[in-house]
């Protein structure tokens, strides 16, 4: 017992150097933004891989561990880590990051959010996030607003580091805006001109004007605009709006519900009538019922993960957005 | 207010054009680069806007964080240690809510869990009551309604959480009995890595004691927890202290104390007299009278995919068969659950739970002689999720005790194997189906019991312990 504690109390004084500022991310998405931005000036610790249903994690001891010496917590938000995050933060016995002082920030603060429910909502419908699709960090505008939340806190945490923390989001920036609309392109007249005319509608004209081109995935998804396609949970709405993807359906007959067999056939027909061809996946959902679809509809099922680390590819930020819009355009073609 | 600006330029090109019609049906080059610079301006001002609208993003965030209290720098400490020094040291300023969506105030999270049991047992009602120790057990032939839980739960202040279990539960004459099962408050924002819970609460004893039937994998309580922790498990008001070490893996040292009577302490002042010893009215006296309890838990990560949990807990408390009597609880729980990192809403997974533990009761010396009696046994449960949605169980248990105890029912040697198969329709609702084969000393023959229970929980979303 002696001897235990003997080398419990080595284990602690093992621990490893203390950097400026600790980090917890509930998804690898956000330690990645928050690892770009924090730069050597921050240590990043994140909960689940992106192998997992950010749903479905479990709060596990080992985790408030993790949380316990944090000074800046980040999570999704929009109840999407609900059933873990609370307890975890509970667990951690660090009052420093609760929610409502600056150690906690949900990231979710400036998305213009989709599908947020009006009127009464209940349980009968699926799992419904109430304060609307949580699945936001697939869109690489959002994650342009998800580095800005996480720089201006760092700022906030360590002011230090100000000059770093601007440079590395500016880097970020540069690197996000190049593999949506190209690099020369993006070089040429600057990321935030190409967000406000993709907003207003007039990208391709006043482009022109200066006889420059777009490329990147805003170029790759040009030709297969419209694309109808199935996802199996609805986790990728942002996605297809920026990129232009039309989801006609769900495998799920409710978000979160198991798919059954009826709804399944309900699946078939629309797919069948609309022409839709390609059923969107994250790679952990049971793939008998996409492949079933797939087999009587003529059809691919697209595994691309939504989170960074959920597939090889997928290995940071930028890598993951460009893998699913990479192997939908292959399909779609 | 970028709608606005856009609506108020196409009327600007509008009129423009309009003016230019009538002129002349061909722009000249000086009209021409009027539009361009127009559209150009449309663009500018469109960039200005969005601009500012982030700005304000930004600033709003800001003044929220500002208003949410700040981090200090050493100065900032040392001025605060100055006035805490003049003023008393009192709280510091509860922080406003800096994110989150607009106008949700969640004050209590409700929710509300029925479970309910319907089966049949080759035991007659007498002996099934002998058999299913636990309180929230099914009991009868037939339908059993025993955990009706509604719950409540919040942040009371930025200091303290609250939470409050109340239980319903239908008796076999029909009555309808009620039971304050948890009320309590936990502290969120004390330093040094400590917690403190004070109110009624189950004792953090093992595993399954600390956790409300709707969180077990079988419809009923092992035979060795209802012994000697009692059919209701061992609860009672009092206060604990929590301390979760510094040590690299997690380890947390949890000491408490409780009153020791009433009939959730049923190894303490609360016993029935095991062994047929005769009880007196034992009244609490000194410090001594209370019922003391230690535990530690201790949590390792053996890869991303297994997890491994072990505790050892203990109890120290007086008994109601003398007036010096004492008992002593000691237990392990060893938890270890497998599931890989791609996994189908929580599926597919292994998990093993077992504890162990024994009792020391000194029973008698007032109108009999004195003795101390042993009780000891243990209980392992494999659970299996072979599926999305299903989950294959399987428990053992035993329980035995020392001295003449074979026609004893809650001392006698015993033991049980119960398979179990459950479906989960979704994360608030499951079906289960479980048969028990029960073998002991005070039974002539073996008994046989079958059991469909389901339970389904609405409300606040459960917060599940891992």
């Amino acid at each position: 017992m002696k001897k235990m504690f003997v080398l419990a109390a080595l284990g602690a004084l093992c621990l490893p150097a203390l950097a400026s500022l600790k980090v917890v991310t509930t998804i690898p998405d956000l330690a990645d933004i928050a690892r770009q931005v924090g730069g050597n000036r921050v240590s990043v610790t994140n909960i689940a891989s992106g192998l997992e249903d950010p749903h479905f994690i479990e709060a596990k001891p080992s985790y408030m561990l993790k949380m316990r010496n944090a000074d800046l917590f980040i999570e999704v938000g929009m109840e999407l880590e609900k059933a873990w995050s609370q307890p975890l933060m509970q667990g951690a016995r660090n009052s420093a990051i609760l929610p409502g002082g600056p150690g906690f920030l949900d990231a979710s603060i400036g998305i213009s959010k989709l599908e947020v429910p009006t009127g009464t909502v209940d349980r009968s419908m699926g799992d419904i996030h109430p304060y609307g699709n949580p699945h936001y960090w697939t869109d690489p505008y959002n994650g342009r607003i998800i580095a800005k939340a996480i720089r201006d806190r760092l700022i906030r945490l360590d002011s230090a580091g100000k000059s770093t923390y601007e440079a590395n989001y500016g880097k970020f920036v540069e690197d996000l805006d190049g593999a949506m609309f190209g690099k020369v392109c993006a070089a040429a007249v600057g990321g935030d001109k190409l967000w406000s005319h993709y907003f207003a509608g007039d990208l391709d004209a006043w482009l022109a004007k200066g006889d420059h081109r777009y490329g990147g995935w805003l170029g790759m998804v040009k030709k297969v605009k419209g694309t109808k396609i199935v996802t199996y949970h609805r986790s990728w709405s942002y996605f297809a709006r920026r990129f232009g993807f039309d989801v006609v359906e769900e495998l799920e007959p409710k978000p979160g519900i198991q798919p059954s067999p009826g709804h399944v056939l309900d699946v078939i027909k629309i797919m069948k009538q609309d022409g839709a061809k390609i059923i969107l996946m994250e790679p952990f959902y049971s793939r008998k019922p996409a492949d079933l679809v797939a087999g009587k509809v003529n059809g691919t099922v697209v595994l691309a993960a939504n989170s960074v680390g959920g597939q090889p590819a997928a290995k940071d930020y930028i890598a993951m957005i460009d893998n699913v819009v990479t192997k939908l355009v292959e399909a779609a073609k | 207010m970028q709608r606005y600006l856009i609506g108020f330029v196409i009327v600007c090109l509008g009129c423009l054009s309009a003016t230019a019609q009538g002129q002349d049906n061909q722009p000249n080059h000086k009209q021409q680069d009027q539009i361009d610079a127009l559209i150009k301006r449309i663009n500018d001002l469109e960039d200005a806007n969005k601009q500012h609208a982030e700005e304000i993003a930004t600033l709003k965030a800001t003044i929220a964080e500002l208003s949410a209290g700040k981090k200090e720098t050493p100065e900032d400490e040392a001025l605060k240690a100055e006035l805490e020094k003049a003023l008393g040291g009192g709280q510091g300023q509860p922080s406003a809510p800096a994110t989150g969506a607009p106008g949700q105030l969640k004050l209590i999270d409700v929710s509300y869990d029925i479970l309910t049991t319907a089966g049949w047992s080759t035991a007659d009602q007498t002996l099934l009551g002998q058999l299913q120790g636990g309180d929230h057990d099914p009991k009868d032939r037939g339908f059993n309604i025993r955990n009706l839980e509604f719950s409540l739960n919040g942040a009371v202040d930025p200091y303290f959480n609250a939470e409050m279990h109340t239980v319903f539960k239908l008796g076999p004459d029909g009555g309808t009995e009620t039971e304050v099962e948890e009320a309590f408050l936990t502290t969120t924002s004390l330093p040094n890595s400590m917690e403190i819970k004070s109110g009624q609460y189950f004792t953090q004893f093992g595993r399954l004691n600390a956790r409300h039937p709707h969180a077990w994998n079988f419809v009923d309580a092992p035979v060795i927890t209802s012994r000697l922790l009692g059919g209701d498990g061992l609860r009672n008001p009092g206060v604990q202290l929590s301390y979760l070490t510094p040590f690299h893996w997690y380890s947390e040292f949890i000491l408490g104390t409780q009153n020791a009577g009433g009939g959730t302490a049923a190894s303490f002042l609360g016993s029935d007299g095991p062994a047929g010893t005769p009880t007196i009215d034992r009244q609490v006296r000194s410090l001594g009278d209370m019922l003391y309890t230690a535990r530690w838990f201790n949590s390792w990560e053996l890869s991303d995919e297994k997890t491994v949990n072990l505790g050892f807990s203990s109890a120290f408390g007086p008994n109601n068969t003398g007036p010096t009597n004492r008992t002593q609880l000691y237990g392990t729980d060893l938890y270890y659950k497998w599931k890989p990192r791609v996994n189908d809403h929580g599926f597919p997974f292994l998990a093993i739970q077992a504890e162990a533990m024994s009792r020391t009761f000194q029973a008698g010396g007032v109108t009999t002689s004195r003795q101390d009696l042993k009780d000891w046994g243990w209980y392992s449960e494999f659970n299996y999720g072979y599926q999305r949605n299903w989950v294959a169980g399987l428990r053992f248990d035993y329980a035995d005790a020392n001295g003449d105890n074979s026609a004893d029912p809650l001392r006698a040697r015993r033991w049980r194997v119960s398979p179990a198969l459950t479906w989960y329709p979704s994360e608030f609702s499951r079906i289960r189906l479980q048969y028990n084969y029960d073998q002991s000393d005070f039974l002539g023959m073996p008994q046989h019991s079958i059991w469909l229970q389901y339970e389904v929980g609405f409300g606040a979303h459960p917060a599940h312990k891992f």
